[in-house]
């Protein structure tokens, strides 16, 4: 087991790999009650083209697999929901899946040792029939529908599907009617035994516990089964051109104000000055600055009365690229646009700017380390950028450097961009 | 935790000492009953606030100060409270001792200031910043039906109680937002300053008299707080003959179905504690009666849910489906109800009821907000503390669940089905 402080936090964080590959972080908090578990395989929606385990050709699914087997790993053979067994012991549970993940999760501050044991074990016994596969198909296609009513999700979707042209993080992480209509349980378990075993996957636990004994509860679980043994995961590589497959696209939603979504492309393959994380929160820090709420550019838009909330950022990336994408809510969205585009170029950001910046990036550190769901996501995000948790993200957040934001500046090419613009149906 | 109440001139304060968080929470708000025609001239005041000040007049330069204090965080929100309406304007930032010393007094003066120092000029605001105010109101007012969901739900309350402050609009009305000038709402900032009734929440690690002085030395209101009589819940005694049932179309994907449930005669236990408990096991949870009958066994949703609300004596049943399963819904979600009038609660949901509810208070003593909403509660609605609902949930039986149920009744059923919006008006 192996421990370290994280700095400046008050925390510290145990951690172990075990012999089938599973491995296990905790963050232990004292002063609280609550208990927060993950349980994650590092698959995701992106994930649709690979060798299945024991296998040499490699296979496509159908877009929506991941999210479906999340769903479906609810269905136990005994019939008990794990719902009605984690509500049972006070604790509520939830599964998600995004891009690269697919996580489980429960929390509640009792019964413990009982519930991390059975989040194993029903994440680790899968049960898929031709028939609850089936049943399963009317309840996503509604969740599928009900994003289709939200026109933020809808610009997010589109935008994506635009700007990529063969990475797989251009479908939507839930696929759509006709993909899911085409899910067989051979999709469901071909998946499973593919990514689900215990060396893709890890565990989180933060909040009140004891490390020691935490990681000694799994252990003992693990030990008692059996599993196949361990090869790397062969997933197709992409060569993902640097220009978009759509650079601009108009929805017709039910919404009052038009919705811009624009996405910047850039290709990030030569951009090693620093590890992908600290490049993304770079990134995220240069929109910020040069677009945010302390910026002179949003004054502008304000004071052109172009826009009344705040422009909104996220930055997506693969192992080639990262996608800036902007959103923002207007009556002007083809103003708004060209002014971005405009803008974007200038080489304008002040140094005391980024200084002051980096006390907002200590400050939330700082924050997080009171949050038991903050500190698991952390651990959960460090493991897939970086493929290990970094325990310095205080002192790396005090070393960031102006240069270094210049030096990823100067890479960055603002020609290759997918604009998606969400109308009023109709238009008076 | 030790808390302090304070009976300042003109205004209460509140002070909860705990050493459980890294950061200090602050909640302004001020309190009157609520009319019609204030709501929209409260919503532009709550927004102003925090987006203009004489010592910062533009949101740049409050954002810019707010990240030099280590990113200080300030909100605010008008919302409905029965029959009173509130302006709580909300602050946080982290303790000095992990910033740097004076950070706490900068803090709050800054914070005060943006309430205590508005950006007005020979008897107006600012007339750029309450333009502005003023058209990101009316883009909110008019958003509502981005969020299906939501606006159903404002719809039901319309067409349930039409004459009752339930029934308001929490953002307000464009007609009346198209009364409002500079120098209006500079009279009714004045009035509310005059007639609203103030109190303050500070939680934090600080020392109750520290606080209290540092709010003398910042606060000067030469007035008597006001006192008002009426209770906040509201409660209604009609019985409607039939349900009433309102359909309207809007271009959406997913139907969104939301039924209101009035609930008659409670007791204070009830109030407090059963209507929820019915909640719970109607359809607060994914091992709900709703929950097994529309997703599990039917297939007919991807949500549905009950919320239960003392405030207004009712519980509210959402649900997106298909608009062809209407019928079908409405006739599951009757057979649930029946369900459990008939008798349908067993102890071991009465033990999976008490066991949510007490993880949920115990979890509370986790996050900074959840305390002082409790503290805020107690003082508005009688509400009990932490303490004493984790005693009185024990008290809760199925007889009691079931007895409740005995006494609610639907009232109305609205839907917001999807369909093309040329057949609705064709039918006009």
């Amino acid at each position: 087991m192996n421990k370290v402080a994280l700095t400046n936090l008050d925390l510290d964080l145990y951690s172990e790999t075990l012999e089938n590959g599973l491995t296990i972080f905790v963050i232990p908090k004292q002063n609280c009650n609550n208990i927060y578990v993950t349980f994650t395989t590092k698959y995701g929606s992106i994930q649709n083209e690979f060798i299945p385990y024991g296998k040499e050709e490699m296979i496509k699914v159908p877009e929506g697999v991941a999210h479906f087997l999340e769903h479906k790993l609810f269905e136990q053979k005994d019939g008990v929901d794990p719902f009605t067994f984690f509500g049972k012991n006070g604790a509520s549970s939830n599964a998600s899946t995004s891009s690269y993940k697919t996580t489980y999760l429960f929390e509640g501050p009792s019964y413990f040792k009982e519930n991390i044991e059975y989040l194993l074990d029903f994440v680790q016994d899968p049960y898929f029939t031709d028939e609850n596969v089936e049943k399963e198909k009317g309840i996503i296609i509604q969740e599928i529908k009900m994003y289709q009513d939200n026109p933020f999700r809808m610009g997010y979707e589109r935008s994506l599907f635009n700007t990529f042209q063969k990475n797989p993080i251009r479908y939507p992480v839930g696929g759509s009617e006709e993909s899911v209509n085409s899910i067989t349980k051979e999709d469901l378990y071909t998946c499973y035994e593919t990514f689900y075993h215990p060396s893709n996957m890890f565990i989180v636990v933060t909040g009140n516990v004891n490390p020691e004994e935490t990681i000694d509860i799994v252990r003992e679980n693990q030990k008692k089964k059996n599993f196949k043994e361990a090869y790397p995961i062969e997933i197709k590589e992409y060569d993902e051109p640097n220009e978009v497959g759509k650079p601009k696209e108009t929805l017709k939603m039910n919404v009052a104000i038009p919705k811009l979504m624009l996405n910047f492309k850039f290709n990030i393959e030569k951009m090693t000055m620093v590890e992908d994380k600290w490049l993304l929160t770079y990134l995220s820090v240069f929109a910020d600055l040069k677009l945010g709420p302390t910026s002179t550019f949003q004054k502008e838009l304000l004071d052109e009365n172009l826009i009344t909330e705040p422009l909104d950022f996220y930055v997506a990336y693969t192992k080639t690229h990262a996608v800036l994408m902007i959103t923002a809510e207007s009556k002007k969205t083809d103003i708004v646009e060209k002014k971005i585009k405009e803008e974007i170029g200038k080489d304008d950001i002040l140094e005391e700017d980024f200084e002051r910046k980096k006390k907002t990036l200590i400050a939330s550190a700082i924050f997080a380390s009171d949050n038991i769901y903050r500190m698991n996501n952390k651990v959960i995000n460090d493991v897939l950028l970086l493929g290990y948790v970094n325990p310095d993200d205080y002192n790396r957040y005090r070393g960031m450097s102006f240069d270094t934001l210049k030096q990823i500046m100067d890479c960055l090419d603002y020609s290759y961009t997918s604009t998606v613009v969400i109308e009023p149906k109709n238009l008076d | 935790m030790q808390y302090k109440k304070y009976e300042q001139k003109g205004y209460n304060l509140h002070v909860i000492e705990t050493d459980r968080f890294k950061n200090i929470e602050i909640r302004f708000n001020f309190k009157r009953p609520i009319k019609k025609k204030e709501i929209t001239i409260r919503n532009v005041l709550n927004d102003i606030l925090i987006n203009t000040n004489k010592k910062y007049p533009t949101i740049r330069d409050i954002e810019v100060r707010a990240e030099e204090l280590y990113s200080f965080g300030a909100s605010s929100s008008c919302y409905k409270s029965g029959n009173y309406s509130i302006i709580s304007i909300s602050c946080n930032f982290l303790n000095e001792n992990y910033t740097e010393k004076g950070m706490l007094e900068e803090s709050i003066q800054f914070f005060l200031d943006l309430i205590l120092n508005p950006n007005v000029e020979d008897g107006s605001f600012a007339q750029k910043p309450f333009e502005y105010t003023k058209e990101s109101l009316k883009n909110d007012i008019e958003s509502i039906k981005d969020d299906p969901r939501g606006y159903s739900i404002i719809r039901l309350r319309e067409e349930m109680d039409p004459n009752s402050p339930i029934s308001y609009r929490s953002f307000g009305y464009v007609e009346d937002l198209e009364q409002i000038t500079s120098e209006s709402l500079y009279m009714y900032y004045k009035d509310v300053l005059q007639n609203d009734v103030i109190d303050i929440f500070v939680l934090g690690d600080v020392r109750s008299n520290d606080i209290k002085d540092m709010f003398e030395k910042y606060i000067q209101l030469d007035r008597k707080q006001p006192q008002f009589k009426m209770n906040h819940c509201i409660s209604v005694e009609q019985v409607r003959d039939s349900i009433k049932e309102v359909e309207e179309i809007e271009e959406i994907n997913q139907s969104k179905l939301s039924i209101g449930v009035r609930v008659y005669d409670m007791d204070e236990y009830e109030k407090k504690y059963t209507l929820n408990a019915l909640s719970f096991v109607l359809g607060g949870s994914s091992d709900s009666k709703l929950f097994k009958k529309l997703r599990e066994e039917n297939s007919l949703c991807y949500y549905v849910s009950s919320s239960p609300s003392m405030l207004y004596s009712d519980m509210i049943i959402v649900s997106g489906i298909d608009g062809d399963k209407y019928e079908t819904a409405v006739q599951l979600i009757k057979e649930a109800i029946e369900d459990i009038q008939n008798g349908g609660v067993k102890q071991e949901d009465v033990d999976q009821e008490i066991s949510v509810y007490t993880n949920s208070c115990i979890e509370m003593y986790d996050s900074p907000s959840s305390i002082l909403s409790n503290y805020l509660s107690h003082e508005y609605l009688g509400n009990d503390f932490i303490e004493e609902k984790i005693e009185r949930i024990k008290e809760m039986t199925p007889e009691k669940i079931i007895n409740l149920a005995k006494k609610i009744k639907i009232d109305t059923i609205y839907l917001l089905r999807g369909g093309n919006t040329d057949e609705q008006s064709s039918a006009n």
